[in-house]
Protein backbone atom coordinates (compact mmCIF):
# COMPACT_ATOMS: atom_id res chain seq x y z
CA UNK A 1 0.00 0.00 0.00
CA UNK A 2 2.84 2.28 0.74
CA UNK A 3 5.11 1.46 -1.66
CA UNK A 4 1.76 2.11 -4.17
CA UNK A 5 0.78 5.42 -2.82
CA UNK A 6 4.92 6.30 -2.59
CA UNK A 7 4.91 5.36 -6.98
CA UNK A 8 1.59 7.47 -7.37
CA UNK A 9 2.86 10.40 -5.82
CA UNK A 10 6.22 9.91 -7.99
CA UNK A 11 4.44 9.60 -11.27
CA UNK A 12 1.94 12.68 -10.57
CA UNK A 13 5.40 14.86 -9.72
CA UNK A 14 6.22 13.90 -13.25
CA UNK A 15 2.66 15.83 -14.59
CA UNK A 16 3.84 19.41 -16.07
CA UNK A 17 2.03 21.87 -17.13
CA UNK A 18 1.77 24.18 -20.66
CA UNK A 19 4.20 27.12 -20.47
CA UNK A 20 1.25 29.68 -22.06
CA UNK A 21 1.40 33.50 -22.17
CA UNK A 22 -0.72 34.65 -19.69
CA UNK A 23 -4.09 36.96 -21.47
CA UNK A 24 -3.41 40.62 -20.98
CA UNK A 25 -5.44 43.47 -19.80
CA UNK A 26 -4.60 46.51 -21.03
CA UNK A 27 -5.08 49.84 -18.89
CA UNK A 28 -4.40 52.88 -20.43
CA UNK A 29 -4.49 55.84 -18.76
CA UNK A 30 -4.77 59.72 -19.89
CA UNK A 31 -3.32 61.98 -17.34
CA UNK A 32 -4.12 66.10 -17.65
CA UNK A 33 -1.14 67.87 -16.48
CA UNK A 34 -1.50 71.35 -17.45
CA UNK A 35 -0.72 73.73 -15.29
CA UNK A 36 -4.04 73.82 -13.27
CA UNK A 37 -3.39 70.48 -12.04
CA UNK A 38 -0.29 72.30 -10.50
CA UNK A 39 0.16 71.51 -6.64
CA UNK A 40 -1.59 69.18 -4.23
CA UNK A 41 -3.82 67.60 -7.57
CA UNK A 42 -0.48 66.72 -9.42
CA UNK A 43 1.15 65.27 -5.76
CA UNK A 44 -1.64 63.69 -5.34
CA UNK A 45 -2.34 61.92 -8.65
CA UNK A 46 1.53 60.79 -8.56
CA UNK A 47 0.73 58.90 -5.57
CA UNK A 48 -1.79 57.59 -6.73
CA UNK A 49 -0.31 56.19 -9.59
CA UNK A 50 2.10 54.53 -7.12
CA UNK A 51 -0.44 53.40 -5.74
CA UNK A 52 -2.22 51.55 -8.16
CA UNK A 53 1.34 50.30 -9.26
CA UNK A 54 1.57 48.81 -6.11
CA UNK A 55 -2.06 47.08 -5.64
CA UNK A 56 -1.77 45.47 -9.22
CA UNK A 57 1.92 44.20 -7.62
CA UNK A 58 0.35 42.61 -5.02
CA UNK A 59 -2.49 40.80 -6.67
CA UNK A 60 -0.96 37.06 -8.16
CA UNK A 61 -3.11 37.08 -11.57
CA UNK A 62 -2.94 41.08 -12.09
CA UNK A 63 0.58 41.32 -11.66
CA UNK A 64 0.85 38.77 -14.74
CA UNK A 65 -1.72 40.25 -16.73
CA UNK A 66 -2.28 43.91 -16.08
CA UNK A 67 -0.44 46.17 -18.23
CA UNK A 68 -0.89 50.11 -18.09
CA UNK A 69 0.26 52.55 -20.21
CA UNK A 70 0.41 56.73 -19.56
CA UNK A 71 -0.29 59.15 -21.49
CA UNK A 72 -0.06 62.48 -20.23
CA UNK A 73 -1.26 66.06 -21.98
CA UNK A 74 -0.01 68.55 -22.26
CA UNK A 75 2.05 68.09 -24.39
CA UNK A 76 0.69 65.10 -25.49
CA UNK A 77 3.64 62.36 -24.56
CA UNK A 78 3.75 58.92 -23.96
CA UNK A 79 5.41 58.89 -20.63
CA UNK A 80 4.79 55.01 -20.39
CA UNK A 81 4.75 52.77 -22.86
CA UNK A 82 2.40 49.48 -22.62
CA UNK A 83 4.06 47.77 -19.22
CA UNK A 84 3.40 45.10 -16.93
CA UNK A 85 3.32 46.50 -13.15
CA UNK A 86 6.73 45.52 -11.81
CA UNK A 87 8.76 47.73 -15.03
CA UNK A 88 6.43 50.57 -14.79
CA UNK A 89 8.08 54.09 -14.22
CA UNK A 90 6.26 56.00 -11.68
CA UNK A 91 8.39 58.86 -11.47
CA UNK A 92 6.36 62.07 -10.31
CA UNK A 93 4.92 63.84 -13.76
CA UNK A 94 4.92 67.46 -13.81
CA UNK A 95 2.40 69.91 -14.08
CA UNK A 96 3.49 72.25 -16.25
CA UNK A 97 1.87 71.99 -19.55
CA UNK A 98 0.29 74.92 -21.06
CA UNK A 99 -2.74 74.03 -22.81
CA UNK A 100 -5.07 71.06 -22.51
CA UNK A 101 -4.93 68.98 -26.04
CA UNK A 102 -7.06 66.55 -24.90
CA UNK A 103 -8.67 65.37 -28.60
CA UNK A 104 -5.18 64.31 -29.47
CA UNK A 105 -3.98 62.71 -26.44
CA UNK A 106 -7.51 60.71 -27.23
CA UNK A 107 -6.51 59.95 -30.24
CA UNK A 108 -2.88 59.04 -29.31
CA UNK A 109 -4.13 56.61 -26.48
CA UNK A 110 -6.49 54.73 -29.26
CA UNK A 111 -3.32 54.54 -31.43
CA UNK A 112 -1.42 52.92 -28.57
CA UNK A 113 -4.58 50.41 -27.80
CA UNK A 114 -4.79 49.68 -32.01
CA UNK A 115 -1.24 48.87 -31.67
CA UNK A 116 -1.12 46.74 -28.67
CA UNK A 117 -3.96 44.74 -29.80
CA UNK A 118 -2.24 44.32 -33.17
CA UNK A 119 1.18 42.60 -31.20
CA UNK A 120 -1.33 40.80 -28.54
CA UNK A 121 -2.96 39.19 -31.86
CA UNK A 122 0.64 38.52 -34.09
CA UNK A 123 2.11 36.83 -30.45
CA UNK A 124 -1.32 34.48 -30.20
CA UNK A 125 -1.54 36.13 -26.52
CA UNK A 126 -5.55 36.15 -25.45
CA UNK A 127 -6.26 39.48 -23.95
CA UNK A 128 -9.57 41.00 -22.14
CA UNK A 129 -11.11 44.03 -23.53
CA UNK A 130 -8.55 46.91 -22.77
CA UNK A 131 -9.76 50.01 -20.82
CA UNK A 132 -8.82 54.07 -21.39
CA UNK A 133 -9.26 56.06 -18.47
CA UNK A 134 -9.37 59.85 -19.04
CA UNK A 135 -8.04 62.11 -15.97
CA UNK A 136 -8.63 65.87 -16.59
CA UNK A 137 -9.75 69.09 -14.70
CA UNK A 138 -10.04 71.27 -17.61
CA UNK A 139 -11.54 71.89 -20.75
CA UNK A 140 -9.88 71.09 -24.28
CA UNK A 141 -7.89 73.77 -26.13
CA UNK A 142 -8.33 71.36 -29.18
CA UNK A 143 -11.05 69.95 -31.50
CA UNK A 144 -12.16 67.10 -29.91
CA UNK A 145 -15.10 66.18 -32.48
CA UNK A 146 -12.82 63.24 -33.95
CA UNK A 147 -11.65 61.78 -30.88
CA UNK A 148 -15.15 61.75 -30.10
CA UNK A 149 -15.92 59.69 -33.20
CA UNK A 150 -13.09 57.55 -32.53
CA UNK A 151 -14.34 56.27 -28.94
CA UNK A 152 -17.94 56.25 -30.17
CA UNK A 153 -16.62 53.88 -32.70
CA UNK A 154 -14.20 52.22 -30.16
CA UNK A 155 -17.05 51.04 -27.94
CA UNK A 156 -19.96 50.27 -30.49
CA UNK A 157 -16.96 47.64 -31.49
CA UNK A 158 -16.80 46.61 -28.27
CA UNK A 159 -12.69 47.70 -28.71
CA UNK A 160 -12.01 49.57 -25.73
CA UNK A 161 -14.16 50.48 -22.65
CA UNK A 162 -13.54 54.37 -22.11
CA UNK A 163 -13.97 56.43 -18.73
CA UNK A 164 -13.77 59.87 -18.51
CA UNK A 165 -12.83 61.26 -14.86
CA UNK A 166 -13.62 65.04 -14.03
CA UNK A 167 -11.66 66.56 -11.50
CA UNK A 168 -12.63 70.09 -9.79
CA UNK A 169 -13.55 72.64 -12.70
CA UNK A 170 -13.44 70.13 -15.50
CA UNK A 171 -16.07 70.38 -18.20
CA UNK A 172 -18.27 67.74 -17.21
CA UNK A 173 -21.13 68.46 -20.01
CA UNK A 174 -18.32 68.27 -22.79
CA UNK A 175 -17.03 65.27 -21.22
CA UNK A 176 -20.62 63.51 -21.67
CA UNK A 177 -20.67 64.41 -24.91
CA UNK A 178 -17.36 62.60 -25.57
CA UNK A 179 -18.38 59.67 -23.55
CA UNK A 180 -20.29 56.71 -23.89
CA UNK A 181 -20.43 55.92 -20.53
CA UNK A 182 -21.27 58.40 -18.21
CA UNK A 183 -18.35 60.63 -17.08
CA UNK A 184 -17.69 60.42 -13.43
CA UNK A 185 -16.69 63.56 -10.92
CA UNK A 186 -13.82 63.01 -8.94
CA UNK A 187 -14.92 63.57 -5.11
CA UNK A 188 -12.56 66.04 -3.72
CA UNK A 189 -9.17 65.34 -4.46
CA UNK A 190 -9.58 61.47 -4.00
CA UNK A 191 -7.11 60.22 -6.09
CA UNK A 192 -5.92 57.36 -4.21
CA UNK A 193 -9.32 56.13 -3.59
CA UNK A 194 -9.89 56.09 -7.41
CA UNK A 195 -6.68 54.31 -8.38
CA UNK A 196 -7.14 52.00 -5.85
CA UNK A 197 -10.83 51.54 -7.08
CA UNK A 198 -8.81 50.87 -10.53
CA UNK A 199 -6.79 48.63 -9.52
CA UNK A 200 -9.71 46.21 -8.01
CA UNK A 201 -11.69 46.51 -11.14
CA UNK A 202 -8.38 45.34 -13.24
CA UNK A 203 -8.13 42.42 -10.56
CA UNK A 204 -11.79 41.35 -11.71
CA UNK A 205 -11.20 41.84 -14.84
CA UNK A 206 -7.81 40.08 -15.17
CA UNK A 207 -9.31 36.96 -13.40
CA UNK A 208 -12.51 37.09 -15.14
CA UNK A 209 -13.43 33.74 -17.29
CA UNK A 210 -16.19 33.20 -20.19
CA UNK A 211 -19.62 33.83 -18.56
CA UNK A 212 -18.99 36.19 -16.23
CA UNK A 213 -21.08 39.40 -15.70
CA UNK A 214 -18.23 41.70 -14.56
CA UNK A 215 -18.86 42.75 -11.18
CA UNK A 216 -17.02 45.71 -10.86
CA UNK A 217 -16.35 47.54 -7.17
CA UNK A 218 -18.87 50.38 -6.64
CA UNK A 219 -17.26 54.07 -7.23
CA UNK A 220 -18.80 55.14 -4.24
CA UNK A 221 -15.82 56.04 -2.38
CA UNK A 222 -14.18 58.39 -5.11
CA UNK A 223 -16.88 59.93 -7.33
CA UNK A 224 -19.95 61.84 -6.52
CA UNK A 225 -22.73 59.88 -7.50
CA UNK B 1 -15.60 -3.66 -21.36
CA UNK B 2 -12.19 -2.65 -21.61
CA UNK B 3 -12.61 1.30 -21.47
CA UNK B 4 -10.86 2.72 -17.80
CA UNK B 5 -12.30 5.88 -17.24
CA UNK B 6 -11.65 8.22 -14.21
CA UNK B 7 -12.60 11.58 -13.73
CA UNK B 8 -12.47 14.74 -11.36
CA UNK B 9 -13.84 18.09 -11.17
CA UNK B 10 -13.12 20.55 -8.86
CA UNK B 11 -14.40 23.94 -8.07
CA UNK B 12 -12.09 26.72 -8.61
CA UNK B 13 -10.57 28.91 -6.04
CA UNK B 14 -12.33 31.84 -6.96
CA UNK B 15 -15.61 29.37 -6.19
CA UNK B 16 -14.32 28.18 -3.38
CA UNK B 17 -13.63 31.36 -2.14
CA UNK B 18 -17.00 32.34 -2.53
CA UNK B 19 -18.32 30.00 -0.37
CA UNK B 20 -19.46 28.35 -4.55
CA UNK B 21 -19.43 25.24 -5.71
CA UNK B 22 -18.52 24.03 -9.03
CA UNK B 23 -19.96 24.73 -11.99
CA UNK B 24 -18.39 22.10 -13.90
CA UNK B 25 -20.18 18.85 -14.60
CA UNK B 26 -19.37 15.54 -15.80
CA UNK B 27 -20.79 12.38 -16.48
CA UNK B 28 -20.05 8.86 -18.50
CA UNK B 29 -21.48 5.51 -19.31
CA UNK B 30 -21.09 2.71 -20.92
CA UNK B 31 -24.03 0.32 -22.51
CA UNK B 32 -23.71 -2.89 -24.47
CA UNK B 33 -25.63 -2.50 -27.61
CA UNK B 34 -28.07 -5.44 -28.40
CA UNK B 35 -25.69 -7.02 -30.79
CA UNK B 36 -22.99 -7.64 -27.85
CA UNK B 37 -21.03 -4.07 -28.97
CA UNK B 38 -19.58 -1.22 -26.43
CA UNK B 39 -20.68 1.80 -26.32
CA UNK B 40 -18.65 4.53 -24.27
CA UNK B 41 -20.39 8.16 -23.62
CA UNK B 42 -18.16 10.76 -22.07
CA UNK B 43 -19.65 14.20 -21.55
CA UNK B 44 -18.63 17.61 -19.36
CA UNK B 45 -20.35 21.37 -19.06
CA UNK B 46 -19.05 24.01 -17.70
CA UNK B 47 -21.98 26.55 -16.23
CA UNK B 48 -21.43 29.81 -17.32
CA UNK B 49 -20.20 31.88 -14.07
CA UNK B 50 -22.62 34.24 -13.95
CA UNK B 51 -25.83 32.09 -15.07
CA UNK B 52 -27.89 31.66 -12.26
CA UNK B 53 -28.63 28.01 -12.63
CA UNK B 54 -25.27 27.04 -14.42
CA UNK B 55 -24.49 23.94 -12.09
CA UNK B 56 -27.64 22.84 -12.71
CA UNK B 57 -27.85 23.50 -16.07
CA UNK B 58 -24.43 21.19 -16.62
CA UNK B 59 -25.30 18.90 -15.19
CA UNK B 60 -28.46 18.68 -16.91
CA UNK B 61 -26.95 19.08 -19.96
CA UNK B 62 -24.36 16.07 -19.26
CA UNK B 63 -27.46 13.98 -17.88
CA UNK B 64 -29.75 14.72 -20.81
CA UNK B 65 -26.91 13.72 -23.12
CA UNK B 66 -26.21 10.79 -21.35
CA UNK B 67 -29.71 9.67 -21.65
CA UNK B 68 -29.85 9.80 -25.64
CA UNK B 69 -26.46 8.33 -25.61
CA UNK B 70 -27.79 5.36 -23.95
CA UNK B 71 -31.47 5.35 -25.49
CA UNK B 72 -29.48 4.97 -28.67
CA UNK B 73 -27.04 2.26 -28.05
CA UNK B 74 -29.61 -0.08 -25.90
CA UNK B 75 -32.57 0.39 -28.77
CA UNK B 76 -33.68 -2.95 -29.38
CA UNK B 77 -35.90 -1.52 -32.24
CA UNK B 78 -32.91 -0.13 -34.02
CA UNK B 79 -30.08 -2.07 -33.22
CA UNK B 80 -27.69 -1.13 -35.97
CA UNK B 81 -28.63 2.68 -35.72
CA UNK B 82 -25.36 4.02 -37.36
CA UNK B 83 -23.11 6.78 -35.04
CA UNK B 84 -23.62 9.85 -37.53
CA UNK B 85 -22.80 13.47 -37.26
CA UNK B 86 -26.59 14.23 -37.45
CA UNK B 87 -27.41 12.18 -34.47
CA UNK B 88 -25.41 13.73 -32.32
CA UNK B 89 -26.87 17.02 -33.70
CA UNK B 90 -30.21 16.23 -32.95
CA UNK B 91 -29.10 15.21 -29.65
CA UNK B 92 -27.40 18.83 -29.13
CA UNK B 93 -30.78 20.26 -30.30
CA UNK B 94 -32.60 18.41 -28.08
CA UNK B 95 -31.05 19.20 -25.10
CA UNK B 96 -31.36 23.02 -26.08
CA UNK B 97 -34.75 22.98 -26.75
CA UNK B 98 -34.86 21.41 -23.20
CA UNK B 99 -32.95 23.92 -21.54
CA UNK B 100 -34.98 26.83 -23.33
CA UNK B 101 -38.24 24.86 -21.93
CA UNK B 102 -36.87 24.78 -18.38
CA UNK B 103 -35.88 28.22 -18.61
CA UNK B 104 -39.19 29.22 -19.68
CA UNK B 105 -40.92 27.16 -16.66
CA UNK B 106 -38.91 29.09 -14.00
CA UNK B 107 -38.97 32.16 -14.98
CA UNK B 108 -35.78 32.46 -15.95
CA UNK B 109 -33.52 33.62 -19.61
CA UNK B 110 -32.25 31.28 -21.21
CA UNK B 111 -28.92 32.77 -20.33
CA UNK B 112 -29.30 31.53 -16.70
CA UNK B 113 -28.58 28.36 -17.74
CA UNK B 114 -25.65 28.98 -20.09
CA UNK B 115 -22.97 26.58 -20.58
CA UNK B 116 -20.55 24.79 -22.89
CA UNK B 117 -20.68 21.35 -24.33
CA UNK B 118 -17.52 18.41 -24.68
CA UNK B 119 -18.72 15.06 -25.62
CA UNK B 120 -16.94 11.66 -26.96
CA UNK B 121 -19.02 8.83 -28.09
CA UNK B 122 -17.17 5.81 -29.25
CA UNK B 123 -17.94 2.20 -30.67
CA UNK B 124 -16.28 -0.71 -31.51
CA UNK B 125 -16.20 0.86 -35.13
CA UNK B 126 -17.04 4.77 -34.63
CA UNK B 127 -16.07 7.76 -32.60
CA UNK B 128 -18.03 10.94 -32.49
CA UNK B 129 -17.13 14.19 -31.25
CA UNK B 130 -19.29 16.86 -30.11
CA UNK B 131 -18.23 20.87 -28.84
CA UNK B 132 -19.90 24.25 -28.09
CA UNK B 133 -17.83 27.14 -26.67
CA UNK B 134 -13.86 26.17 -25.02
CA UNK B 135 -12.48 23.71 -22.83
CA UNK B 136 -11.12 21.12 -25.22
CA UNK B 137 -11.10 17.33 -26.41
CA UNK B 138 -8.12 15.64 -26.63
CA UNK B 139 -7.76 12.25 -28.40
CA UNK B 140 -4.39 9.76 -27.81
CA UNK B 141 -3.79 7.58 -31.23
CA UNK B 142 -0.32 5.30 -30.60
CA UNK B 143 1.87 7.97 -29.71
CA UNK B 144 -0.14 10.99 -31.56
CA UNK B 145 -1.93 12.94 -29.63
CA UNK B 146 -4.78 15.89 -30.76
CA UNK B 147 -6.60 18.26 -29.77
CA UNK B 148 -10.03 17.46 -31.73
CA UNK B 149 -11.45 20.89 -31.93
CA UNK B 150 -9.42 24.05 -30.74
CA UNK B 151 -11.08 25.91 -27.61
CA UNK B 152 -14.02 27.99 -29.19
CA UNK B 153 -13.94 31.79 -27.84
CA UNK B 154 -14.60 35.38 -28.46
CA UNK B 155 -12.31 37.89 -29.28
CA UNK B 156 -11.42 38.44 -25.57
CA UNK B 157 -9.90 36.42 -22.98
CA UNK B 158 -13.12 35.91 -20.86
CA UNK B 159 -16.10 35.14 -24.10
CA UNK B 160 -17.06 31.82 -25.06
CA UNK B 161 -20.41 30.38 -26.87
CA UNK B 162 -22.84 28.43 -24.95
CA UNK B 163 -25.77 26.23 -25.61
CA UNK B 164 -28.20 28.55 -24.94
CA UNK B 165 -27.00 31.48 -27.64
CA UNK B 166 -29.03 31.88 -30.14
CA UNK B 167 -26.88 30.68 -32.57
CA UNK B 168 -25.57 27.59 -30.65
CA UNK B 169 -26.66 25.24 -33.32
CA UNK B 170 -24.31 26.76 -35.76
CA UNK B 171 -21.29 27.08 -33.44
CA UNK B 172 -21.70 23.27 -32.42
CA UNK B 173 -19.61 21.48 -33.79
CA UNK B 174 -19.69 17.52 -34.64
CA UNK B 175 -17.90 14.87 -36.74
CA UNK B 176 -17.63 11.26 -36.78
CA UNK B 177 -14.40 9.25 -37.83
CA UNK B 178 -13.96 5.86 -38.13
CA UNK B 179 -10.66 5.99 -37.33
CA UNK B 180 -10.78 4.68 -33.40
CA UNK B 181 -8.53 6.96 -30.25
CA UNK B 182 -6.63 4.45 -27.93
CA UNK B 183 -7.00 7.14 -24.85
CA UNK B 184 -9.71 10.13 -24.49
CA UNK B 185 -9.40 13.43 -22.51
CA UNK B 186 -11.83 16.06 -21.89
CA UNK B 187 -10.79 19.08 -20.23
CA UNK B 188 -13.09 22.51 -18.94
CA UNK B 189 -11.67 25.94 -19.80
CA UNK B 190 -10.23 25.75 -16.33
CA UNK B 191 -7.44 23.46 -17.20
CA UNK B 192 -7.19 24.46 -20.77
CA UNK B 193 -4.56 26.72 -20.29
CA UNK B 194 -2.06 24.89 -18.28
CA UNK B 195 -3.35 21.07 -20.62
CA UNK B 196 -2.80 22.61 -23.98
CA UNK B 197 0.00 24.49 -25.93
CA UNK B 198 -0.73 27.40 -27.43
CA UNK B 199 2.17 27.66 -29.50
CA UNK B 200 1.87 24.77 -31.56
CA UNK B 201 -1.74 24.24 -30.83
CA UNK B 202 -1.26 20.55 -29.40
CA UNK B 203 -2.01 19.18 -26.17
CA UNK B 204 0.73 19.22 -23.82
CA UNK B 205 2.21 15.81 -23.55
CA UNK B 206 4.18 16.48 -20.20
CA UNK B 207 0.50 17.05 -18.97
CA UNK B 208 -1.45 14.18 -20.29
CA UNK B 209 1.45 11.33 -20.93
CA UNK B 210 1.85 10.16 -17.52
CA UNK B 211 -1.75 10.99 -16.22
CA UNK B 212 -2.29 7.92 -19.27
CA UNK B 213 0.82 6.20 -17.97
CA UNK B 214 -0.67 6.10 -14.74
CA UNK B 215 -4.34 4.99 -15.54
CA UNK B 216 -2.89 2.47 -17.44
CA UNK B 217 -0.97 0.39 -14.32
CA UNK B 218 -4.58 1.38 -11.67
CA UNK B 219 -6.77 -1.65 -11.88
CA UNK B 220 -10.35 -1.35 -12.21
CA UNK B 221 -10.48 -1.14 -8.73
CA UNK B 222 -8.37 1.70 -7.79
CA UNK B 223 -9.56 3.96 -10.00
CA UNK B 224 -11.73 5.29 -6.87
CA UNK B 225 -8.23 5.47 -5.28
CA UNK B 226 -7.11 6.90 -8.39
CA UNK B 227 -9.82 9.75 -9.24
CA UNK B 228 -9.12 10.77 -5.41
CA UNK B 229 -6.00 11.69 -6.24
CA UNK B 230 -6.76 13.23 -9.46
CA UNK B 231 -8.86 15.30 -7.34
CA UNK B 232 -6.21 16.81 -5.22
CA UNK B 233 -3.50 17.24 -8.35
CA UNK B 234 -6.56 19.53 -9.71
CA UNK B 235 -6.63 21.16 -6.63
CA UNK B 236 -3.27 21.37 -5.49
CA UNK B 237 -1.02 24.54 -5.00
CA UNK B 238 0.65 24.32 -8.21
CA UNK B 239 -2.44 24.47 -10.31
CA UNK B 240 -4.12 26.50 -8.10
CA UNK B 241 -1.72 29.57 -8.59
CA UNK B 242 -1.97 29.01 -12.20
CA UNK B 243 -6.39 28.91 -12.32
CA UNK B 244 -9.04 29.84 -10.06
CA UNK B 245 -11.71 29.01 -12.57
CA UNK B 246 -13.74 25.56 -11.81
CA UNK B 247 -11.37 22.77 -13.85
CA UNK B 248 -12.79 19.14 -14.60
CA UNK B 249 -11.05 16.32 -16.32
CA UNK B 250 -11.93 13.27 -17.75
CA UNK B 251 -9.48 10.69 -18.86
CA UNK B 252 -10.53 7.27 -20.71
CA UNK B 253 -8.24 4.47 -22.19
CA UNK B 254 -8.59 1.68 -24.13
CA UNK B 255 -7.23 -1.66 -23.00
CA UNK B 256 -7.30 -3.71 -25.92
Amino acid sequence: MSSSAASNQESFDQVSFADNPEPRCACLLLVDTSISMEGLKIAQLNAGLQTFRDELMSDDLAVKRVETAVVRFSPVEIVQPFTHPAQMNVAPLPADGSGTPMGKAIQTGIGLLQERRELYKQLGIPYYRPWLILLTDGEPTDDVRRAAAAIRAGEEKKQFAFFAIGVDTADMDLLARISVREPLRLKGHRFREFFLWLSNSMKTVSRSVPGDRLALPPPSGWAEL
Amino acid sequence: MTWSVARASVAGTAHQRKGGSCQDACQGGAWQRPDGEWVLALFAADGAGSANAAQAAAELACRHLCEQAQAWATNEAAPHAPLTPERLREWVEGLRERLLTQAADNNQSPRDLACTLLGVVCTASAVGYLQIGDGAIVARRAEVNGVVYWPDVGEYANETFFVTDADSLERLRVSVYTSLPQGLALVTDGLQRLALDYGTYQPHPGFFAPLFARLQAVSTEDIPAFEHELHGLLDSKAVNERTDDDKTLVLALWGG
